[in-house]
């Protein structure tokens, strides 16, 4: 495993590393509409990457998100179910948890507890 | 029922100010000894609203986002509002996934957040006039909740 890269921009810290084809990305801080259009760039600038087959989002230090949240989450979601891939996200709050819910987006993205129970859950161990 | 205090505050529609609004709501209605989830609900809702005057008020032009707030004694009303494009169809713009924005990736989420972390939330719009969101947050005291039921 290594960090990948790391960006911050205002209000929201970007990681991501790779492991065994899984692209994790830690967001630390707020997510909006200012700060959406970074973690859309910086992901699918990584997401050009064709070994990634899946993506675990490990949301445990973001501290707010509203509906643009959604629309980055829906977004990576397309692209990587268009090669067969599955996205994640760990450590949701229970703020953030009421937003998933409300937009359906717990149809396509799959909950877990923590990060370590996501990558287990696509394979890694 | 009696106005307890009242605040009015006037930004440019950058993006930069949609945390810049919500770090104000809470600030200001923490004076009502609101919960947590209280004060994260008013500032998601305030995000969604001040997001919608940005990127559809204005567009790709700058101009003034109003916010303002009254405390009363069982509620917090708030009202975010641009004097930008207008909403042709506010029934349409309200329904959960639609956006008039899909290429940039709105999810059309926005009002249906505010709906559902909010108790009332109207909208009033018209075209090259701009929109006013008004919102109702009840907090946690019986006056609130008894009147809620109601």
């Amino acid at each position: 495993m290594y960090i990948w890269r790391y960006e911050e921009v205002m209000g929201l810290q970007i990681k991501a590393k790779k492991k065994k084809g899984i692209l994790v990305v830690s967001l630390e801080g707020e997510l909006d509409h200012h700060t959406a259009s970074q973690v859309r760039d910086y992901m699918d600038n990584l997401l050009d990457d064709p070994t990634i087959k899946n993506i675990v989002m490990d949301i445990k230090g973001l501290n707010f998100m509203d509906s643009s949240g959604i629309g980055v989450l829906i977004g990576r979601y397309k692209k990587i179910s268009k090669r067969g891939g599955k996205l994640g996200i760990a450590n949701i709050s229970s703020h953030i948890n009421r937003i998933l819910h409300v937009s359906g987006l717990y149809k396509i993205v799959k909950a877990y507890d923590g990060l370590e129970e996501a990558l287990k859950d696509m394979g890694v161990y | 029922m009696d106005k307890i205090n009242e605040m009015r505050i006037k930004f440019l529609s950058k993006s930069s100010n949609e945390s810049f609004a919500r770090v104000t709501i809470a600030a200001f209605a923490s004076q009502m000894d609101p919960t947590l989830e209280e004060i994260t609900d008013i500032k998601t809702a305030v995000s969604e609203a001040v997001t919608n005057a940005i990127i559809h008020g204005y567009e790709d032009s700058l101009g003034y986002v109003e916010m303002t707030a009254c405390i009363y004694p069982n509620k917090l009303v708030v009202e975010v509002s641009d004097k930008g494009k207008g909403i042709e169809d506010i029934e349409k713009a309200r329904q959960p996934l639609y956006t008039s924005k899909p290429e940039l990736e709105r999810s059309g989420m926005g009002f249906t957040v505010m709906e559902t972390f909010m108790d009332e939330v109207e909208v009033v719009s018209g075209i090259n006039q701009g929109t006013k969101v008004k919102m109702v947050k009840y907090i946690g005291n019986l006056t609130g909740k008894m009147e809620r039921i109601e």
